[in-house]
């Protein structure tokens, strides 16, 4: 469980955070959505201890930052934007090092590793030296070393910055299987939409200042409109049509905003003569930027 | 701690071009006395023992003294790299984060850069000791060995804490870069390899003498060179005019400076050094 009230961070005239409360609940996939800049990374820096607040309150798991700052490090894994694994040791020795930190004893960060290397696939790579790794095994392993003291919470700070699609992808299945395995607080930066569909609480946050939060799925359904893409038969009818169906009419498509997805059955089966084509989107997180905000959301 | 040192010394040592550059100027200083610096010296020996092993072991002697002082200066010069990294890069942030006290964390490189210095500088000194069997068939008398071991931990103490501290002052690993290249460049130059220092003006020598490169040269010289001293000169004028052209002994204006007075000179450097480094380390440390 972690409680943010009022939480402000200043360097010098400019307010990187101006007073945001939030909390995230034990077991919850939580996300702090917002483009570069917004004050996410100063957020999860000022969570994990790196950084000193200048107001407002935070308490993790009942202990309160600033005055339980060597337990509350304790309890949580953080994942960087950057790989921070040394690329002249092995996989294992990372993983071993970072062990030794917590002070736990070698058989038991043995054992862990194994469980590790088994749930996020990476056993034939641990005695690999890091630098040999790819951008997408070398994230897991970053993921792996944050996990090695058992936290009650994992940090994630944009892990998927400047990974191909594919390996973001990968990267999430294996995030799946942990959270699955582990039941454990994940707390995600991220600047990509789609990141978050599946969060159970996601908080935009833009200059600063919280915008919104709900679960992905209500965001949408708030914020965001599915949409109706139909094409005409006859190009010359567009206006008209485009009137009945209550849309406008873009490049030879007319658009319908939609409040549930069902409701283009009822539409295109009213209409089936005069449509040639038609595609329906569900709203996306990008959409719930641009009419939270008014600006197209640029990561 | 101990586990800290055990990843930077790691992260160093088996990034063999970071050993290699760090070695750099201990190469550069070998090949010149190879190619001329070496013609020098065999005219500053008494004719009579020219190209004999005795005139060579006192030759040698003087290289090999010189080139330790300078590994144990450009090895913990070097080994910092791996620190301004981890600073630059953020994974010093990842050893923040774990429950380990942020002093001891940035004391861990300092003690680290120490420690690379002692372990090289020790391999290149029994380096040195082979070298001189297989080129003059003598080896140092015991005292002079324990001497130099004991000089080398103080050297490393030294040059670990200048350096330091003054790596804390940089930014970036460029910077440290810069920084090594003109350390390394300079160093052969402070510590009276390239040019004996006889051969500058009394005021040139004094100002060179001022600085801890020099200052440690001279008292490893004295250490190392004891027993070929000895053994090459019979006449006291003339060996103290070799001491004093080849840095053996060093003098700022006409103050000589003795090898007691230049051990407390060399522990105060590395004594004012590492506690500046303490504030540095405590900046370091703090939460911004």
């Amino acid at each position: 469980m972690i409680n943010v009230q009022h939480l402000t961070k200043d360097y010098g005239e400019i307010e990187a955070l101006k007073g945001i409360t939030f909390s995230v609940k034990q077991g919850s996939f939580f996300a702090l959505l917002g483009p570069n800049g917004a004050g996410k990374t100063t957020t999860v820096r000022i969570l994990s201890t790196l950084l000193s607040k200048t107001s407002g309150e935070v308490h993790i798991h009942g202990k309160r930052l600033t005055e339980n700052d060597a337990r509350i490090r304790r309890m949580i894994g953080i994942v960087f934007q950057q790989s921070t694994l040394d690329d002249m040791l092995s996989v294992k020795e990372n993983l071993l090092l970072r062990g030794q930190f917590y002070g736990l004893r070698k058989a038991t960060v043995l054992k862990r590793i194994d469980t590790l290397s088994e749930w996020m696939d990476f056993k034939d790579t641990l005695n690999q030296r890091v630098k040999t790794l790819s951008g997408g095994q070398r994230r897991k392993i970053d993921v792996a070393r944050a996990l090695i003291n058992e936290p009650k919470i994992l940090i994630l700070d944009e892990p998927t910055t400047g990974l191909d699609p594919l390996t973001r992808r990968q990267l999430w299945t294996v995030m799946t299987r942990v959270r699955k395995e582990t039941n454990m607080t994940v707390l995600l930066t991220t600047h990509y939409m789609e990141e978050v569909h599946d969060a159970d609480h996601v908080v935009i946050i833009d200059r600063g200042e919280i915008i919104a939060e709900d679960s992905a799925h209500h965001l949408r359904l708030k914020h965001a409109k599915n949409m109706l893409y139909v094409t005409p038969k006859d190009v010359s009818t567009i206006e008209t049509l485009s009137k009945a169906l209550g849309g406008t009419s873009v490049e030879g498509r007319i658009h319908v905003p939609l409040n549930h997805p069902f409701d283009a059955l009822k539409i295109l089966s009213e209409n089936r003569d005069t449509i040639e084509s038609f595609e329906v989107v569900e709203g996306s997180m990008d959409d719930v930027f641009l009419n939270l905000t008014g600006r197209r959301f640029i990561p | 701690m101990s586990a800290l040192i055990k990843r930077h010394l790691l992260s160093y040592i088996r990034d063999k071009w970071a050993v290699f550059f760090s070695f750099l100027s201990v190469f550069i200083i070998l090949a010149l006395f190879l190619l001329f610096l070496g013609n020098v010296q065999e005219a500053s020996v008494p004719e009579s023992i020219a190209g004999t092993n005795e005139g060579n072991y006192l030759i040698y002697s003087w290289i090999f003294s010189g080139l330790i002082v300078v590994a144990s200066a450009t090895v913990p010069l070097g080994f910092l790299h791996v620190f301004i990294k981890d600073s630059e890069t953020h994974a010093m942030d990842d050893f923040f984060v774990a429950p380990l006290s942020r002093v001891y964390i940035v004391l861990s490189y300092m003690l680290s850069a120490f420690l690379a210095g002692v372990l090289l500088s020790m391999i290149s000194f029994i380096a040195t000791l082979i070298l001189l069997i297989m080129l003059t068939g003598y080896m140092l008398p015991l005292i002079s060995i324990i001497q130099v071991i004991g000089l080398l931990l103080l050297s490393n103490l030294m040059f670990a804490s200048i350096f330091f501290f003054i790596t804390t002052t940089l930014k970036t690993s460029s910077a440290h870069d810069n920084l090594s290249t003109l350390i390394g460049t300079l160093i052969g130059f402070l510590a009276g390899l390239y040019v004996p220092i006889g051969s500058f003006s009394v005021m040139f020598q004094s100002v060179l003498n001022v600085f801890p490169p020099m200052q440690m040269a001279s008292l490893m010289r004295q250490a190392y060179m004891d027993d070929a001293l000895k053994m090459v000169f019979t006449n006291q004028a003339s060996v103290d005019n070799y001491r004093l052209f080849f840095g053996v002994d060093i003098r700022i204006d006409t103050w000589m400076l003795s090898g007691v007075t230049l051990i407390i000179i060399v522990a105060l450097w590395a004594a004012t050094f590492a506690v500046l480094s303490v504030y540095r380390i405590k900046r370091y440390a703090h939460k911004k």
